[in-house]
């Protein structure tokens, strides 16, 4: 097995040059989540070539013991109003989730810059996010992208804006990949992965998938890993599933080896890691065919894709690999030489330092965005919060209408506007309508 | 989605002119044809098909044809794809006789949703498989410049509601025997497609797909299947009742704001419902799951996987 380089990380070539200062708004930095770890790749990586990098959130950010990511040790924190208030200039200011483009025009930076990793719409039911969520795309930033997918919907939507795709790079130091894929013996071993409580996630539709093909007579062994369970204790038939919950990220790889499988079914990704970081450990990976998947998932060569409409698929895949140790490790095979020719955070932290020093170079500067910016806030701020409170006053005054309902609503309205249930309507006097009214009201009260 | 290189050789579609639009006119995975059955006459398509060779035939609706017919077709491997919900009962026979291993017939069915009904259950069904579309003839993308609206007749609001929406904008009504593909310009010509249905969408009807398959927006008053995934308001809108009405004012006034919407709707029918993706798995799993051993022996040799791409990508460079 490769261990990690006792160095770590990168240094600057000419250590003499003066740095840019970098600042990234962040979200909840201080808690596991993938979209948090590219951020901190990227700002620790810049921070080790002498530039200055600050991690901006809207409130002030508490350290966790133990840190759950090592470069959240080094790396400074500041609060948008103090950056505001000490008037800090920046050349390159980063949004990362997208709640915080909102805070961008806050900042003083000679370059406003959008570090996008999925389309957070997505994440989200409520209308008003996503509208306000659409927002963050109006304008003609610098983008920093990790999949194509992002590349060409961010490119068909802002044309003026500029656009670096970079690929998220697999981490050595806490992935380093193993020499071979672990010999097995005994049942297949699932990992699932991913937080309990969010829909998009999929974790409990995996857990019922899994209990469906154990119905069925597939043998496994199942083991979750997540960073938060919410409580939740899955048993798969009998047998209780092993919970790894809140793992630091230095030691996530030894869960990884433990499993020969990991099965993520997430319905909205922008590029995921943890299949290629499974990968690293010797396992393969069924997934959905999810945005972003294609970045590194090849079907039937290092892992297994399905479709959700075709979800029933995935029972025979785990029979396959349950039944087929020829063909797992095939799979195996293949997904560790997928793993070993990824790009590194070195890689993709140059190309980005590269890019940013190319503009600096040009005096490419997007400064007078900030009033626009500003003025997108307002968005946010007013009309569109007070339109969510509006929402939420109302949905807490009508019972909740699913798809069905509303079928049944508008077939309902459709039967009022025809014709003969209008001639029957005139002939009945208006008191005998009026009751019927109120006895169908009191039904469906 | 990316698949495995497993050599399919020739590949043959077959299916009435209409499905088309839903078989690769082009991949790199296979040579790809589509013969079309004119009028019902199978037997001059299969000929046609013969004459070509190929390894593997895909026939669009095999509850159409016989035993015998289904056993004649060429290619070693024959998967029928049942497009649209099976309710007559002489079509479930007719599947039972022509689809089995020992039949000669097809090896594999696909049905569009699962559960399938239960007759089905006990034929080969290899997986569900919504009507593809064949998303290489939309490489485009959307035209979002395109601002008409196009309604079907057969999923027409009520008169009452058609009125007030016109009051907004023009709206044009493609009629129920336009041939496909005077349909498909018009879709290339519009910006939104309306649909009111009783049903959830793509069950019986491609077009509200080959709408979005071309970047059009899809306002409609159902949503789809959830299993299928395309996500209401970042993908299409559901817009019931009245808000079928609104939803064309508020486009009128704010055709930017839907951009978005009209970009992820062609990205999604790629990502999940492209022909030659589809159609390429299809084959595969017919392949792997039919006998693992044989399929991997016919896998391309191993090699190391080409690394990610380096050089970034600056599209203003």
């Amino acid at each position: 097995m490769t261990g990690p380089r006792p160095s770590g990380y990168m240094t600057r070539p000419f250590p003499s040059d003066p740095g840019m200062k970098i600042g990234f708004l962040v979200g909840d930095i201080v808690n596991i989540s993938g979209g948090s770890n590219v951020i901190l790749e990227y700002a620790g990586r810049l921070k080790d070539l002498g530039h200055e990098v600050v991690l901006i959130p809207p409130v002030p950010a508490k350290r966790v013991h133990p840190l759950w990511h090592p470069r959240l040790k080094d790396l400074p924190i500041r609060t948008v109003a103090e950056v505001e208030k000490d008037g800090e200039h920046f050349d390159f200011v980063f949004a990362t989730w997208w709640i915080t483009y909102f805070d961008l025009w806050r900042v003083n930076s000679r370059v406003y810059g959008y570090l996008n990793q999925s389309l957070e719409s997505r994440f989200h039911a409520e209308r008003h996010f996503k509208l306000l969520n659409r927002q963050t795309y109006t304008l003609p930033l610098l983008f920093i992208t990790e999949a194509k997918w992002l590349v060409e919907f961010i490119q068909r939507l802002q044309p003026e804006g500029r656009i670096l795709y970079v690929q998220n790079g697999l981490s050595r130091e806490h992935f380093p990949c193993v020499e071979a894929p672990p010999q097995r013996s005994g049942p297949l071993r699932v990992l699932v992965e991913g937080p309990w409580g969010v829909g998009f996630k999929g974790v409990p539709e995996t857990f019922e998938i899994l209990q469906a093909a154990h119905a069925e007579g597939v043998r496994f062994e199942t083991g979750w890993l997540t960073s938060t369970s919410g409580g939740a204790r899955p048993a798969i038939g009998e047998q209780p599933v092993a919970v790894h919950e809140r793992i630091p990220i230095t030691q996530v790889h030894q869960v990884f080896q433990q499993y020969d499988v990991l099965i993520k079914l997430s319905k909205v990704e922008g590029m995921f890691g943890p299949p290629l970081e499974m990968f690293s450990q010797g396992g393969t990976a069924i997934t959905y065919t999810v945005t972003g998947a294609d970045e590194y998932m090849v079907h039937g060569h290092n892992a297994l894709l399905v479709e959700p409409y075709n979800r029933r698929q995935l029972i025979a895949y785990l029979r396959l690999l349950s039944e087929e140790p020829a063909y797992l490790a095939h799979l195996r095979a293949h997904a560790l030489e997928t793993a070993r020719a990824f790009t590194t955070w070195d890689a993709s932290t140059h190309r980005v330092i590269s890019y940013l020093e190319h503009l600096q170079a040009e005096g490419w500067s997007n400064a007078h965005l900030r009033p626009a910016l500003a003025a997108a806030a307002t968005l946010r701020g007013h009309w569109l919060d007070d339109l969510g409170r509006f929402e939420q006053t109302l949905a807490s005054l009508r019972p909740y209408n699913g798809p069905g309902e509303l079928a049944l609503l508008e077939r309902y309205r459709k039967l009022k506007e025809s014709r003969p249930f209008r001639a029957v309507k005139r002939l009945l006097p208006s008191h005998f309508m009026q009751r019927v009214r109120a006895g169908l009201f009191r039904v469906m009260s | 989605m990316r698949v495995a290189t497993v050599a399919h050789g020739r590949v043959a579609f077959l299916g009435a002119p209409d499905f088309e639009p839903h078989a690769p006119a082009s991949a790199d995975w296979a040579q790809v044809r589509f013969f079309a059955v004119r009028g019902g006459a199978w037997q001059a398509a299969a000929e046609e098909a013969r004459e070509w060779g190929p390894d593997a035939t895909v026939v669009f609706r095999p509850q159409d044809v016989s035993a015998e017919f289904a056993a004649s077709l060429p290619g070693a491997m024959k998967l029928g794809i049942i497009p649209t919900p099976l309710f007559i009962e002489d079509e479930v026979r007719r599947l039972q006789l022509n689809t089995g291993a020992d039949t000669g017939g097809f090896r594999w069915l696909t049905y569009l949703e699962w559960p399938p009904p239960p007759a089905l259950a006990r034929l080969p069904l290899l997986q569900s498989l919504p009507l593809p579309v064949d998303t290489a003839r939309f490489a485009a993308g959307p035209r979002l410049e395109r601002r008409g609206f196009l309604v079907p007749d057969w999923a027409r609001p009520s008169p009452s509601a058609l009125a007030r929406m016109q009051a907004y904008a023009p709206i044009e009504v493609l009629p129920g025997d336009m041939p496909l593909a005077q349909v498909l310009e018009r879709l290339a010509e519009a910006g939104v497609l309306l649909y009111s249905s009783r049903d959830v969408l793509g069950r019986f009807d491609a077009l509200p797909m080959l709408a979005m398959a071309q970047g059009l927006l899809l306002i409609s008053d159902s949503p789809f299947a959830p299993d299928w995934y395309i996500e209401p308001e970042d993908e299409f809108l559901l817009r019931p009742g009245d808000e079928l009405i609104r939803a064309v004012d508020e486009f009128v006034r704010t055709p930017e704001a839907h951009k978005a919407v009209r970009i992820r709707a062609w990205q999604k029918l790629r990502e999940a419902f492209d022909a030659s993706g589809c159609f390429r798995r299809l084959l595969h799993d017919a392949s792997l799951l039919a006998s693992p051993r044989e399929h991997l022996s016919r896998l391309a040799p191993p090699k190391v996987v080409s690394p990610a791409p380096e050089a970034a990508h600056d599209r203003s460079a």
